[in-house]
């Protein structure tokens, strides 16, 4: 058989570079909020409707903004993630992600924004983030867990911050609310049709309904008006 | 009042029978129109009050006849007595002797007023009642548009009352109480009724469906919408469920009689009707000839075509859940496999195939072909029989569930970024990290069912052509061939061959005595222990030829030894080539040895696959001055040789020719 040429090996190739992540892809997006003491119940409920299993995770995040001196009001929001996990030699690696600004499109049921997201490896990832003229705006640490179920993925995690800046440890972690932020989305390439992932992953959120209601939130109506403490 | 006074005590008599004035609390009737005046003025005639009321009730009392013709109106006849009895009450009430003074009593409308009186006792309760309503504020009726606020009582209130807390228990343990109540009378009157009362049976068969419905949640996926309870059917681990057409619905078998066997389940399930049927996947290998037979179905048979038909309704019905879901779950299973493997089949452009009635017939290599049937069966007991090839059978049902375990969808290194189908060794990041045409390059590609199958049922095959060769050699005693397999796997398996020469064991020492085969999906290869491999493809004959090459080559090694040997006066090897060829062009390893005296040579050739040759001539001391007439070989009959294995006939021959 070696020596039959394979015709459809060509047919297998775009197919993995889908499946491998590209380096910008578009994210439908519904964010929701729960009790943390409703948060058993919630597990109970994606235990039975998602893929078995899931993953834990701990990740601190920070988000920058890009300024330029002329209009103070238009910024660029950076994220900038890393996580709290040193067992398997994971230390020194950051996540950069840029999010867009969500597509104006009333008729999606979802969120839909563009997303950049690089994985970085450094020791001195903050000299770096100063030196290409970011400024931090907020930080907060989420602990939770990740369910997938097919290629949607749904996230929960409880928000706290540090009382000290700079000081991650447990002692100086404290809860920012006694709810859990609930997120569900699903990453597209960057010009697919969303439509109908954005239906799709409507549908299951309406299964979470009587425990968390996934809304599509405006979030994007507060930006400018919040972070100001960051301006000088 | 006055007027009738005459008359009292006849009124007294009849009034005491009446009943007092009828009062009913209504709604003003609307004033009548009396007329409307030009000016368009409506002019209401005026309702008659309560005393116009009186004053008409009054005037239809025929009082002739109440007093007598004779009496006249007039008060002319005052009865002295009478106005004793007026007086003395009004003596009796001024002394304060009588505390009814209020009431009156005398004249024909006491009753009338005793009556009047009460009425308007109640009417004051009423009154006195409505304002009481209206002054307090809990009692306000609300009208449709007040907003309702209830006011929760405080978490704290609710838990600091003790109150509280007894009701709810002794309500909770009432509950109880009743739920007990209710079994050990069911029991009892079960006890009474011998077991058969209808609640009883109604009673147990309720139980026995939450029991099984219970069980039955324990390996299905059940749910509940509204008042359905249905299942699914569909067999994926990942992915979205409850697909429409994969859902059985789940009902409560009502038995029509109640001492019908209880073999029955409760639980009754209507699995989808295109489920309905017992199927099996047979794999089998065939072979393109003339003479194999049928390898399509033929189209007028009814063998392996069951559909569901209405009569089998019943048949279906009585079937235990247990059962029927799973063989319709196996049906809906090997339905999607065997469709996805023709949809592979068909992407295999280098692979012909020819899919006809639920017959898949895709080429192996050269004229065998893979078969695969899917065979419908009817939907109920007994036992099917398997046909294919059982372990290939079982290797595809293997790889379905393994695809179906498979997770492919990995969330990746942060929680933010977005799933990914690489594997986790690919997805090296920062400075380990690969550029996506490195990690192409080593990306180990999703392969189909299809293909597997099809490189596993090579290599099955493969490997039974090797045994059948492997018998075949091992039948030669001289040298006595032993197999043994080494690795058998999948795709790849090692076979050793170990050769042994009875009785001559101690001079093996140095000899490679062992060489392999090594059968892939592909091919066979004969490797000798040095490394050296010989390519066999797929042909048995071939492979035939490579082992017995192994064989003659190993005669060879041992001639030389047994030329060696100690005791006797050693020979030389003068000439030993594996790689000869005899005069046809075939490979014929041979060996040239000459005794110590140097008076005589001796030629072994060794064919493969037939017996060897032994030539034996005089030694040519100087090849210029020899004669060929001399020194020709001269065959010995092989056969003749004394001793029964080669190497009894070398040493014969060699201790013969030794010094001669």
């Amino acid at each position: 058989m070696e020596n039959l040429i394979d015709i459809d090996e060509e047919a297998t190739r775009p197919q993995l570079s889908i499946n491998s992540t590209p380096y910008q892809t578009q994210e439908c997006v519904l964010y929701g909020s729960i009790f943390s003491k409703h948060v058993p119940d919630l597990e109970r409920r994606l235990a039975g409707l998602c893929d078995p299993g899931c993953e834990e995770f701990f990740e601190h995040e920070m988000s920058f903004c890009l300024r330029s001196l002329a209009s103070s009001d238009v910024k660029t929001d950076i994220k900038l993630r890393r996580r709290f996990r040193t067992d398997h030699q994971i230390q020194n690696y950051w996540q950069l992600r840029y999010i867009g600004v969500p597509e104006p499109d009333q008729k999606c049921p979802t969120i839909i924004r563009k997303e950049i997201s690089s994985l970085v490896h450094s020791s001195d990832m903050m000299t770096y983030a100063k030196a290409l003229g970011l400024r931090m705006d907020y930080e907060y640490m989420t602990q939770g867990k990740l369910w997938t179920k097919g290629n949607i993925k749904i996230l929960h995690s409880s928000l706290t911050k540090s009382i000290r800046p700079g000081n991650y440890d447990s002692s100086s972690i404290k809860s920012i609310s006694d709810s859990s932020l609930v997120e569900i989305s699903i990453s597209l390439p960057e010009s697919a049709e969303y439509m109908p992932a954005a239906k799709t992953l409507r549908d299951f959120a309406d299964q979470l309904m009587p425990l968390c209601s996934m809304e599509k939130v405006d979030y994007w109506k507060k930006m400018f008006s919040t972070a100001t403490p960051a301006r000088k | 009042m006055r007027a009738s006074t005459s008359g009292q005590n006849v009124q007294e008599t009849q009034l005491q029978t009446r009943p007092g004035v009828d009062l009913v609390l209504e709604a003003n009737d609307d004033w009548k129109i009396q007329e409307i005046g030009f000016d368009g003025v409506e002019r209401y005639l005026k309702p008659e009050s309560f005393t116009d009321h009186v004053g008409t009730l009054a005037r239809k009392v025929e009082w002739t006849k109440l007093v007598g013709s004779q009496s006249p109106y007039e008060n002319s006849k005052v009865d002295p007595e009478e106005e004793f009895d007026d007086e003395n009450v009004a003596k009796g009430s001024q002394n304060g002797k009588s505390a009814d003074f209020v009431t009156p009593e005398a004249g024909p409308w006491s009753v009338v007023a005793k009556q009047l009186h009460e009425s308007l006792n109640q009417l004051n309760i009423l009154l006195d009642d409505m304002s009481v309503i209206k002054n307090t504020d809990y009692m306000k009726a609300l009208t449709v548009l007040d907003p309702i606020t209830v006011q929760e009582p405080s978490m704290e209130f609710i838990n600091t009352n003790r109150g509280n807390q007894w009701i709810w228990k002794r309500r909770a343990l009432q509950e109880a109480v009743q739920v007990l109540d209710n079994a050990t009378k069911q029991r009892q009157r079960a006890l009474v009724n011998l077991g058969l009362s209808a609640d009883y049976i109604a009673h147990l068969q309720r139980t026995q469906f939450f029991e099984e419905l219970k069980e039955m949640r324990e390996i299905w996926r059940v749910r509940k919408t509204g008042d359905y309870i249905y299942g699914d059917l569909s067999y994926h681990i990942f992915g979205w469920k409850y697909d429409t057409p994969n859902i059985f619905d789940i009902s409560r078998r009502s038995f029509s009689n109640k001492t019908e066997n209880s073999s029955l389940s409760i639980i009754e399930v209507s699995v989808p009707k295109d489920l309905a049927k017992r199927s099996m996947i047979a794999v089998s290998i065939v072979k393109d000839e003339m003479d194999a037979g049928k390898l399509f179905r033929d189209p007028k048979a009814k063998k392996y075509k069951y559909t569901y038909k209405e009569n089998d309704a019943e048949k279906v019905e009585v079937l235990h859940w247990k059962d029927s879901l799973k063989w319709a779950q196996n049906t809906l299973l090997l339905r999607d496999t065997f469709s996805n493997l023709c949809k592979d089949a068909i992407k295999l452009r280098n692979r012909l195939s020819i899919i006809r009635d639920n017959v898949l017939l895709i080429s192996l290599f050269d004229d065998y072909l893979l078969r695969f049937e899917l065979q419908w069966f009817p939907f109920e007991h007994g036992e099917i029989k398997e046909e294919g090839d059982v372990y290939l059978n079982r290797v595809l049902r293997e790889m379905i569930i393994g695809f179906e375990c498979t997770k492919f969808i990995r969330p990746q290194f942060f929680c933010s970024m977005p799933v990914t189908h690489l594997p986790e060794n690919l997805d090296l990041r920062g400075c380990g990290a690969m550029t996506s045409v490195q990690i192409e390059d080593r990306s180990v590609r999703p392969r189909s069912i299809l293909e597997r199958v099809l490189d596993v049922a090579a290599h099955h095959q493969l490997t039974q052509i090797v045994a059948n060769v492997a018998l075949k050699i091992s039948e030669s005693i001289d040298p006595m061939v032993q197999h043994r397999w080494l690795n058998c796997g999948r795709n790849f398996s090692r076979l050793m061959f170990n050769l042994n020469s009875k009785d001559y064991e101690s001079f093996m020492g140095t000899v490679r005595s062992v060489f392999f085969a090594n059968v892939s999906s592909y091919e066979v290869e004969v490797e000798a222990k040095d490394g050296i491999k010989i390519k066999c493809q797929r042909d048995p004959k071939r492979i035939l030829y490579a082992l017995q090459y192994s064989v003659c080559c190993y005669s060879v090694s041992m001639v030389s030894v047994l030329s060696r040997n100690q005791w006797l006066s050693p020979f030389q090897t003068m000439d030993a080539n594996i790689y000869a060829l005899d005069n046809n062009g075939m490979t014929a390893p041979n060996i040239i040895l000459c005794n110590q005296a140097a008076t005589r040579s001796i030629l072994f050739i060794f064919h493969v696959g037939q017996e060897p040759e032994v030539f034996v001539r005089k030694f040519i001391v100087n090849e210029r001055t020899s004669k060929p007439e001399e020194h020709k070989w001269r065959k010995l009959n092989y056969h003749k040789l004394s001793g029964m294995s080669l190497c009894k006939k070398v040493d014969s021959l060699l201790s013969y020719l030794r010094d001669g």
